[in-house]
């Protein structure tokens, strides 16, 4: 990894993913616990930021998930250029991943649709629409020519687009990818998230984070730097085709989880004494069911300093998994880890949460994971 | 499993306006014909654009009334088709790709118009933090019983070749042993207003209904269709150890981005030909070896143009020697599913040693000067077959089929 462009509620870069990590973690939940329902609690929002001082085209119209994504992307690719300096275009590629997509220009679209009849529809809205738009920005803005690919589905196709960018750069297809999530929550989107998940339910958010992953004889071309190694990402299945509910699932999701791990850690010839923190992808909340499913595995990390998605700036759905992996390679390249808050007391609904000293990190490496009912995708780093 | 693990294609399922089935969708695009009507689905306002490819032999139904969505009942329709003969038993370790342009845009529709809260969600079936992707993606996988990982892939146009892209690096990398591949896509007024206003569908002229012409001198545009290809991919090991035989060989796939424009590639289409070229490169194939190129075509001024100087830029002279065809003067051009159904149409091919022809060729174009299959379907011995795709933000995406066993 050459380059980290994290966009969260935190802010914009590495020092506002340093912050969510290291000054002020109980920020979020101070404000989503004991207020009331309304949109301003729905879902944490990345503050307002210029969008020019990240790209040169200037375009009329640009969709906040698009923003996002290409605010992130030119934070990513910093330390290496853009385009990407002495490398070929068509060496260098883009792998993407969203939920929602474009969702506030197709509620705008249809709602015109709706108001104005389908023969005023607008071109120039439409070509937000798409699931792709955002990819297609990206490739056109930085000049990624080469390999591309583009996931929409659960949340975990962030790690997807990590684990696509990761293979394109092994097998030398790509010289340097940029790969990615991102995800921006509409109004109206974010108050049905809130509903579904509960109000005491995970903190939410949107965001974006992409990665510039390089092969190694490219960063040494070019006389560059790595953050920290991208070892390897690992994907599969948990044989459930359907969702029962039976406690069968559970340990079927849980043994997808640890297969996943063991299969990670043998292609990397490290073992689990070599991990020194673990990121879960998840919003992690102590009675979801999917959460139970993992705690099995998860209590044989427990040693280990963990971080859900709450440390690192909420559940921000498809950038989500690349924000932890920006994460882990921060404490991986400091080599200290933030220690647990702990929590001290609870009064009339706010909790009290008390910061400790932050501690060595024992392991050279961070195991990053998301799992959903169907798939796993697991990701380790090194220092 | 070596990262040059060979794939095979053993499965093959289709929903277009051609047939609900492979052999109909064969049978139709042989004899040349056409799957265009007025659409009938929603009101169409007085559009000038009411003729499309609506999938025939289903009766879909709304997601309003059964919570899933067209495109996934396509979908689930072909995927069904295509693990015909696959055993039940092995079919938890069945993963699937699935790839589409607009994806459930039904469902978008119904979720926006009902402020993200229509009635069924407190039943909670089908959880808004997932996706309206990912409900698609299980309704496909429900349908097949694949308890493997799914994957959706949205790359516009040339999503069923992207899906065959990732599908054949997941077995190569050893991650899957089988994949359900392919893409689909489903006509809807809201997508219909935006293709619409876009102003790239042909029109009617003389009392003609609007025709699909492709690399035709006087083309003047596209007709949109729905529908679902889908491909049983499975590596070689995997495909012997049960018994499989091998309808094809999927030997190679590269997808790239134009990084140009978001509605039209560079008139010398570069990273078309380079998306081409690598391709066969990761083939192992040299151009000259190609036996037939299954053309994005279109039927656009731009974009055929700009495809016939991309095959010019790859074959060099050996471009008047390939047979060339577009599928999109019958078929439409299917959006997200377009790919994966001339993919099955490309598999079918190699098999039967017949290319379909493109329909509506009349008058050569100098600038789209290929050497086209027109005017019935040509018997050649095929043994690489090159599927080209391209699509609206500038997405490419290429596969190469081969009879089994011959790539490199």
């Amino acid at each position: 990894m050459t380059g980290l462009g994290p966009v969260c509620p935190f802010g914009l870069g590495i020092e506002a993913l340093a912050t969510a990590l290291w000054d002020k973690p109980n920020r979020l939940r101070e404000l989503t616990i004991g207020k009331p329902e309304g949109p301003q609690a729905a879902v944490q929002r990345v503050p307002p930021f210029d969008l020019n001082s990240h790209v040169k085209a200037r375009r009329p119209y640009v969709d906040p998930h698009s923003a996002f994504a290409l605010a992130a992307g030119s934070l990513a690719l910093a330390p290496s250029g853009r385009p990407p300096q002495e490398l070929d275009p068509s060496a260098s590629g883009l792998a993407t991943g969203t939920v929602f997509g474009n969702a506030a220009s197709l509620e705008i679209f249809q709602q015109s649709v709706r108001g104005k009849g389908m023969r005023l529809a607008s071109p120039v809205l439409f070509q937000h629409c798409y699931p792709n738009t955002t990819n297609s920005l990206m490739s056109i803005e930085f000049g990624l020519r080469g390999f591309n690919q583009n996931f929409c589905g659960d949340p975990l196709c962030g790690g997807r687009a990590i684990q696509a960018g990761h293979e394109a750069v092994r097998a030398g297809m790509a010289d340097l990818m940029l790969a990615g999530g991102c995800d921006a929550l509409s109004e109206r989107l974010s108050i049905a998230l809130r509903r579904e998940c509960g109000r005491d339910g995970p903190i939410l958010s949107e965001g974006a984070c992409f990665l510039a992953l390089e092969s190694e004889q490219s960063v040494r071309r070019r006389g560059g730097k790595g953050v920290c190694e991208l070892v390897c990402v690992v994907s599969a299945g948990t044989g459930l085709a359907a969702r029962s509910g039976r406690a069968e699932d559970q340990m079927r999701i849980g043994a997808a989880i640890r297969s996943a791990i063991t299969r990670a850690l043998s292609q990397t010839n490290l073992w689990e004494g070599d991990l020194g923190a673990l990121f879960l992808a998840m919003p992690w909340s102590r009675n979801d069911p999917l959460c139970q499913a993992a705690k099995p595995t998860l209590d044989s990390f427990s040693q280990l300093p963990t971080f859900t998605a709450d440390e690192v700036g909420g559940y921000a759905f498809a950038a989500t998994f690349p924000l932890q992996c920006a994460a882990a390679a921060l404490l991986l390249n400091q080599r200290m880890v933030p220690s647990p808050m702990k929590l001290e007391k609870v009064e009339r609904g706010v909790e009290l949460w008390v910061e400790q000293p932050p501690a060595s990190m024992l392991g050279t490496a961070a195991l990053v994971l998301g799992w959903s009912a169907h798939s796993v995708v697991a990701a380790i780093l090194k220092a | 499993m070596t990262d040059r693990t060979r794939v095979f294609v053993t499965g093959l399922g289709a929903a277009c306006c051609l047939g609900g089935s492979v052999p109909e969708f064969w049978q139709a695009l042989l004899e040349g014909r056409c799957g265009f009507r007025t659409i009938d689905r929603f009101e169409l306002e007085g559009s000038p654009y009411s003729t499309g490819g609506q999938v025939v032999g289903l009766s879909p139904t709304p997601f309003s009334e059964s919570g899933v969505s067209m495109g996934a009942q396509f979908a689930a329709h072909a995927a069904r088709q295509a693990v015909r003969d696959f055993p039940e038993g092995l079919r938890e370790g069945l993963a699937i790709v699935l790839a589409t342009n607009f994806g459930p845009s039904e469902a978008l529709e119904e979720l926006v118009d009902a402020d993200y809260a229509p009635p069924w969600a407190a039943t909670g079936r089908l959880r808004l933090h997932e996706g309206p992707f990912e409900w698609d993606l299980d309704q496909v996988a429900e349908a097949v019983g694949a308890g493997g990982e799914r994957v959706g892939i949205s790359l516009s146009c040339s999503s069923g070749n992207a899906a065959m892209a990732h599908a054949l690096a997941l077995l190569r990398s050893g991650h899957a042993g089988a994949v359900l591949a392919g893409a689909y896509d489903s006509i809807q007024k809201v997508v219909w207003a935006g293709l619409s206003c876009l102003r790239v569908m042909a029109l009617g002229t003389e009392g003609r209904q609007p025709r699909v012409r492709p690399f035709d001198l006087n083309r003047s545009g596209t007709i949109f269709s729905e529908g679902a290809g889908v491909l049983l991919l499975e590596s070689a090991e995997h495909a012997a150890r049960r018994g499989a035989v091998p309808l094809a060989e999927l030997a190679g796939a590269s997808s790239n981005n134009n990084a140009y424009h978001m509605t039209h590639a560079d008139q010398e289409g570069r990273a078309t030909a380079e998306a081409i070229q690598r391709a066969l490169q990761d083939a192992g194939i040299r151009p000259e070896a190609v036996s037939y190129v299954n053309a994005h075509g279109t039927g656009t001024k731009l974009n055929d143009a700009i495809e016939a100087r991309a095959f010019r830029a790859v074959f060099g002279e050996k471009v008047k020697d390939i047979p060339v065809t577009s599928l999109k003067g019958g078929l439409g051009h299917a959006m997200g599913a377009a790919s994966a159904l001339e993919a099955v149409a490309c598999v079918l091919a190699l098999r039967e040693g017949l290319i379909p022809p493109t329909i509506n060729y009349e008058t050569p174009d100098p600038e789209c000067s290929l050497n086209l299959v027109t005017g019935g379907p040509r018997q050649a011995d095929l043994r690489v077959v090159l599927n080209n795709s391209a699509g609206i933000g500038g997405g490419n995406a290429v596969t190469v089929l081969t009879k089994p066993g011959l790539a490199g």
